[in-house]
């Protein structure tokens, strides 16, 4: 994990000190609320439906468990005792009060973390797979190159007031878990034909209004030229991304109009010019970030397993379920990777609370060398966990209500926070979440679903990712009711696509029973239960579902 | 304009040296003027001293080089919001062109000083007069070593780069 020196701390403490000079000047009337507003949210702070949101900075999800304590204790100070993860790896605060901000932020800066640009037009957190470091797929640990591009982009004096925000994701496996393919700039880590390291750069990928999948602006990137390349596209985004329509300022429609070909020239011709300039990454560079990475101190597989989870499994069914949804496999044997479901029933996806987060916390110190991983499918990763321990730790999770076996499953849905917190939404995002959970609620019942992704929005900006679900929900205001739209066979993986409308919009009260109309038709329509949902769907099409959907059409 | 506060990159009042000109305005020999890209042409012929006003717009490839007469470039921060011109002083740095960068316009106020004076920005035209104390101070401070290489000469603590 990576640590701070001196020099990374300097830069956190002068920003809190620069934060609360500007909220003080803001307060006593110094700083208008608009100029205020664009600094705040450059601190990660929304003025939102009912209160302040706060937006804290995960990089590329990892936590210590000292720093996850933290974030308990300012949900329990400053907030009414729990957090939020996010879709991009981040934790979310609903209620922290402005003139608490500052010391929110101080009491971040000791544990050496922020909240700098998690909103704003600005580069946003580096986001990349939860296994890293642990996949088997994977050629190497993305990390490294995500701290690396963190640094470049922090406080970057160039790119802070962008035609709009700005997105990277990072993915070094043939299965992309990072979601890439809807990023500003997705970064896959490859090798070259020749076994040279390097990247495939994808730009332009998005979601919100206009969903895209993002393109291929450069097949393969030599390994040393990652921050210059990335600087090239930044600048040819800020000077030529347009300014004049916030609806069309994504560097994806920049993309869109200018064509591929005449954007990719301009950043070439541009990156030609600074490619062996101070951001050449250097092998004493990139030694330096992954010294930071370096593999914990494994057992042996002896060591780390004893084989009694299988015999515990046999013993207590709910063990097994568990063991069967929420632990994956390891690169190294004898170890497991553990999710930590936060879709629990009655509870809002993504939400943690502080006691939660502590037990969470005292388990990766006991078992998972102190680090814990945020999933952009908003739940955490316990990820190296000895298979001698698993019984353990499923006993301490389940105790907290954080061992739902359902990763993967219907009920683990992206889930935007909605018509309860925010002034954008059209859609009571958590109220249908919690009715598909009650709908859906065996267990038995969603292991025969099996595996599928569930992501639902209140609003076109798509901030649950629903253009990339399986099954899409968008929640659409029609003469100020709250509507909902439905979509099929959107994928955020590796052959990404975005999903197609099934039809009209359903109601509110009809919105799950559709849901369960699209699921009973792909139960009736699949090949067996080993062609999952986005399988099936991809093989039928549409035609089923319009019928099961929409009935009277037929006559 | 000219009634504008300036401050240089340390920190101190400076004195506005390039009175604009309208576009109907004699240029004159051995003057110093502010002049528009229209203008560029027609006052270095004149013999004038000048500072180039440029939109946020313009590209700044296609000015290169820069006349010798142009010893000051002014550029434009129209919004809070609108960056382009941090590219532009980036670029105009890059070139190796020495002489001041003023930034003019809404955005010029004490909390963007500092990010500007890292784009290579030598001078500033205070946006709001009643900042000239504050933006004094922090001009004046000694500043934080950045992660990433910019436009001044200040060490940059980029990963490894932090070791000498």
């Amino acid at each position: 994990m990576y640590r701070y020196d001196s020099y990374d701390q300097a830069l956190v403490d002068a920003r809190v000190a620069e934060f609360r000079d500007q909220t003080q000047r803001h307060l006593a009337g110094e700083l208008s609320a608009d100029e205020f507003r664009h600094l705040r949210l450059r601190n990660g702070l929304y003025i939102q439906r009912f209160a302040p949101m706060l937006r804290v900075a995960i990089p590329y999800g990892l936590l210590s468990s000292q720093q996850l304590r933290m974030l308990a204790q300012i949900a329990e100070r400053y907030d009414k005792g729990y957090g939020h993860f996010t879709t991009r790896q981040n934790i979310q605060y609903n209620w922290p009060q402005l003139k608490d901000v500052p010391d929110i932020l101080a009491d971040l800066a000791t544990v050496q973390m922020h909240a700098i640009q998690t909103s704003g037009n600005c580069i946003r957190n580096i986001t990349t797979d939860h296994l890293a470091g642990v996949a088997a797929d994977e050629l190497c640990d993305p990390r490294p190159y995500c701290e690396l591009t963190r640094q470049w982009a922090t406080f970057h004096p160039e790119f802070n007031w962008l035609p709009r925000k700005f997105k990277l994701a990072f993915s070094s496996s043939k299965s992309d878990r990072a979601a890439t393919a809807v990023h500003d700039i997705g970064i896959h880590i490859i090798d070259s034909a020749t076994g040279e390291r390097g990247y495939r750069v994808f730009v332009g990928g998005g979601l919100g209004r206009t969903p895209i999948i993002g393109q291929v602006i450069r097949d393969f990137l030599p390994e040393a030229d990652l921050l210059s390349y990335c600087e090239a596209i930044l600048r040819v985004y800020n000077l030529h991304g347009r300014r004049d329509n916030l609806y069309k300022a994504r560097i994806k429609i920049t993309v869109k109009e200018m064509g591929l070909a005449a954007f990719k020239a301009k950043v070439e011709a541009e990156w030609d010019i600074i490619k062996d300039g101070p951001l050449k990454v250097s092998a004493e560079q990139l030694g330096y970030f992954k010294g930071h990475f370096a593999a914990p101190d494994y057992l042996s597989a002896e060591q780390a397993d004893d084989g009694q989870s299988t015999v515990q499994a046999l013993a207590q069914p709910a063990f097994a379920a568990w063991l069967k949804r929420n632990v994956q496999a390891h690169a190294r044997p004898g170890y497991a990777v553990v999710f930590v479901s936060l879709k629990a029933r009655g509870v809002a996806p993504g939400d943690i609370t502080a006691e939660q987060m502590r037990a969470v916390a005292s388990l990766a110190d006991t078992h998972s060398f102190g680090q814990i991983r945020a999933t952009h499918n908003q739940n955490l990763v316990l990820a190296d966990v000895c298979r001698k321990d698993l019984y353990n730790v499923w006993q301490a999770l389940s105790a907290q209500g954080l061992a739902t076996p359902n990763i993967g499953l219907l009920t683990d849905v992206i889930c935007c926070p909605g018509l309860d917190f925010c002034s954008l939404s059209n859609a009571s995002s958590i109220a249908v979440a919690e009715e598909i959970f009650d709908r859906f609620e065996s267990l038995d019942y969603q292991y025969d679903i099996g595996d599928i992704k569930l992501n639902m929005s209140g609003c076109m900006n798509g901030c649950g990712h629903h253009t990339v679900g399986h099954i899409g929900i968008l929640g659409v205001d029609k003469k100020g009711e709250e509507w909902y739209q439905l979509t099929l066979g959107g994928s955020s993986g590796s052959s990404a696509s975005l999903g197609d409308r099934t039809g009209p919009s359903f109601e509110r009260s009809e919105v799950v029973g559709a849901i369960e109309t699209i699921i009973q038709t792909y139960l009736d329509q699949r090949q067996g239960p080993d062609e999952d949902f986005l399988a099936c769907y991809q093989r039928i099409g549409m035609p089923a579902f319009k019928a099961a959907l929409y009935p009277e059409a037929r006559a | 304009m000219s009634t504008a506060i300036l401050l240089n990159a340390e920190g101190r009042r400076i004195e506005n040296r390039y009175p604009a000109v309208d576009s109907e305005t004699p240029i004159l020999h051995g003057s110093c003027v502010q002049v528009p890209l229209e203008r560029l042409q027609e006052s270095v012929g004149a013999g004038a001293e000048l500072a180039l006003l440029l939109p946020n717009t313009a590209a700044i490839a296609a000015l290169l080089p820069l006349p010798a007469a142009v010893t000051s470039v002014h550029l434009q921060f129209p919004g809070f919001a609108d960056g382009r011109a941090y590219s532009q002083a980036t670029l105009l740095r890059r070139s190796g062109f020495a002489g001041q960068i003023r930034a003019m316009g809404a955005a010029v106020v004490v909390d963007q000083l500092r990010m500007m004076r890292r784009c290579g920005i030598t001078e500033f035209a205070l946006h709001h007069p009643e900042e000239l104390t504050a933006a004094e101070t922090l001009l004046q401070q000694a500043e934080v070593q950045f992660y990433q290489p910019d436009s001044t000469s200040l060490g940059f603590v980029l990963g490894s780069s932090r070791n000498p």
